[in-house]
Order: C-alpha cells, then sequence, then structure tokens
C-alpha cells in the first residue's frame, strides 16, 4: 500500500497503526486475566480508545490554528461538545 | 452473558459487518438483545466495538488520503453532541422503546447495505491536483487507479443537522450510525464513496469516544465484557476484511442487508 505524501499524516498513521496491538493485548488480559488485572486493563483499554480519537481532534485543531482557523475553532467545538456532555453526565450521575 | 458468548458474537458480527462494510455494532447490539441482553447494557458493548474498529481502519485509509478531517470534523460537532444526548437519555427511556429504535436502524442499515451504488465521481490523469485536503475549504482530492478523483462538498448546513439525528440514534442503540452518515455524504454532499467511507471511520471513532465518557460516568462499562468485545470485534473485522477481498460485493452487500432487515424484524416482533 502506498503512503501518504503528508508527513502529519503518515506520522499519525504510524502511532494508531501501533495501537491497535496494544488494544488488543489489553482486550485479551481485560477478558482473561483474574479480577483486579482484569478491571486495570480493562479500563486502560477504555481509556485508550476514548482518548485516541478525541487526542486526534485536539491535535488536528492546534495544527489549523497556524493556518486555517476555522476549522480550528470548528475542533475546539467538538471537544467542547464532548467536554460538556462528560460535565451533564456527571451533574445527573 | 458467558464472556465467550460474547467474544464470539462480537466476531461474529464484526465479521460479517465487515464483508459489507458496515462495522459490527449494528449487527452485534440487536443480536445481544434477541439473546437477552437489556439495549442499555448492549449499548456501551457495540460502542466498544465501535471506537476499536475505527481505530483498527484508520491508519490504512491515512496512507490512502481518502479521510477528509475538516469534513469530518464539522459534521461531528453536532453528531458527537447527538451521540452524548442519546447516551444520556438511553439510561432513562424505556427497553421497548431502544428495541423500536433499534429494529429500525438495522432495518434501515439493512436497506442502505443492499442499495448501495457505484461512484458518481470520476478520475481525471490531467488535472495536476494535488491528492489530500484543501485549506479553508470542505473540498480535496485522492488518487486512484485512473487518476486523481477531486470533490468539493455541497449541501453543508444540511448535512450537519442529519449528523446531528444520526449521533443521537447511534448514542441511544449503541450503533456507529455510519449506515446513515455515509450516505448523507455521498448522495446529500456528493462526496466520493471512498471519502465518504473514510471519513465516517474516523467520525464513528470520536462518536464513540463521545458516548462512551458518558457511559463510563453512568458506570454502565464493565471491563471484563469490554475486554471480550474488543478481541472479538478486532479479530472478526480483520477476519472478515481477509474474506471480503475473494466474493463479489453486491452479493456481500444484499447477504448482509437480508441478515440486518431480518434481525430488525425479529426485534419489532419481541418488543
Amino acid at each position: 500500500m502506498s503512503r501518504s505524501r503528508n508527513p502529519a499524516r503518515r506520522r499519525l498513521s504510524t502511532v494508531l497503526n501501533r495501537e491497535v496491538p496494544v488494544v488488543l493485548g489489553l482486550g485479551a488480559v481485560a477478558w482473561l486475566a483474574p479480577g483486579p488485572v482484569s478491571r486495570l486493563a480493562g479500563w486502560v483499554m477504555v481509556g485508550v480508545l476514548i482518548m485516541t480519537p478525541i487526542t486526534r481532534v485536539g491535535w488536528l485543531a492546534v495544527r489549523w490554528m497556524e493556518f486555517d482557523r476555522r476549522f480550528a475553532w470548528a475542533g475546539w467545538a467538538l471537544l467542547g461538545a464532548v467536554t460538556t456532555a462528560t460535565v451533564v453526565a456527571v451533574m445527573l450521575r | 452473558m458467558s464472556s465467550l458468548v460474547l467474544a464470539a458474537l462480537s466476531f461474529a458480527a464484526a465479521g460479517i459487518g465487515a464483508l459489507g462494510g458496515l462495522g459490527g455494532a449494528v449487527l452485534l447490539v440487536p443480536a445481544l438483545v434477541v439473546a437477552g441482553m437489556e439495549p442499555a447494557t448492549a449499548a456501551p458493548l457495540g460502542m466498544l466495538t465501535v471506537a476499536a474498529s475505527s481505530l483498527s481502519a484508520s491508519s490504512t485509509q491515512l496512507d490512502e488520503d481518502t479521510v477528509n478531517h475538516r469534513l469530518g470534523v464539522t459534521l461531528e460537532v453536532s453528531a458527537s453532541a447527538g451521540a452524548a444526548v442519546g447516551a444520556l437519555l438511553s439510561a432513562v427511556i424505556s427497553a421497548t422503546v431502544l428495541q423500536w429504535l433499534l429494529a429500525v436502524a438495522a432495518i434501515g442499515a439493512g436497506i442502505v447495505s443492499a442499495a448501495r451504488g457505484g461512484s458518481r465521481h470520476r478520475a481525471s490523469q490531467d488535472s495536476g491536483a494535488k491528492p489530500g485536503e484543501r485549506r479553508g475549504r470542505l473540498a480535496g482530492a485522492y488518487e486512484e487507479e485512473r487518476g486523481v478523483v477531486e470533490y468539493q462538498a455541497r449541501n453543508v448546513p444540511a448535512g450537519v443537522s442529519v449528523m446531528g439525528a444520526a449521533g443521537l440514534i447511534a448514542g441511544m442503540t449503541g450503533t456507529s450510525g455510519g449506515f446513515i452518515k455515509t450516505p448523507v455524504m455521498t448522495e446529500l454532499m456528493r462526496v466520493p464513496i471512498k471519502v465518504a467511507a473514510s471519513t465516517t471511520v474516523f467520525m464513528i471513532g470520536v462518536t464513540a469516544a463521545s458516548a462512551l465518557l458518558v457511559y463510563a460516568v453512568q458506570g454502565r462499562i464493565d471491563p471484563g465484557a469490554a475486554g471480550a468485545v474488543v478481541v472479538g470485534g478486532l479479530a472478526g473485522g480483520r477476519a472478515g476484511a481477509m474474506v471480503q477481498a475473494h466474493l463479489p460485493p453486491p452479493l456481500v452487500r444484499r447477504f448482509l442487508g437480508a441478515i440486518l432487515v431480518l434481525v430488525g424484524v425479529v426485534l419489532l416482533v419481541r418488543s
């Protein structure tokens, strides 16, 4: 498969590609290991799955602030929506 | 339900879903409900497989330069807000209503899968356009064998509105909503299918993160079960993608469409 000509995309692709076996390993431990180890591995896996797309949007927003502000603000608005939803969920708990 | 059964169901759903390019959650969540799990318990498990499959497919699509981040972020603002509201609502609305929604989602996905058409965009060998996104615009280009395909998203406000509804359904049911997002981009916004599918994969990862945060705060995620469905989903998705290369796509899409409609009808009858 040919790789993107954009170096930033290539770096992002490498990071995401390396995360897949990590998530798979954590999932296997969460599934098969006993009690506390299973819980820890499961929560770390869930954390990785949640934080990966959020970090990706944050990284895009920071990059776009330099040369594409309109879309940078869209990125910040998206992170704001996710944060607001979490805060509302905590308050309704 | 034992974790082995969860992993096996997740493997089968992701494998069959990958055959038709739909992802596994739209099949997994109805299957879990038909197997006796409460819809509100099945939704977080479905959303975990959505997040895992989005992560698994992302690097290939970045390498192919088909994902348009500007388009994805713009549309995802309303989709993620909708997903979070849906996740909050799913804890309080009745199981019967959730089953109805799931049934409608499964039947809708089945019809979309069976009816999906080919590309209307033509490649040009002498356009000179560079593959990638365009700064300041919802436009771009990507390379394929016959040349470079250029595109420009249209009807953006309408697309943003429909994405909010797609996110709401995703958050309530625990499915990705991708079966709505991709057709909206291709049919309403006139984005090529390859770009729409890749951008949807990026978007559903963010939708899943948003909904999973709400589910986690609500204490609805079981880490052991999460491990089983993620392992089954990742393995099934990979196996399905390998088998898909050897089968005719229209046949696979119709087969998947028929399964989804069947699951939807079973859910409607049960509820």
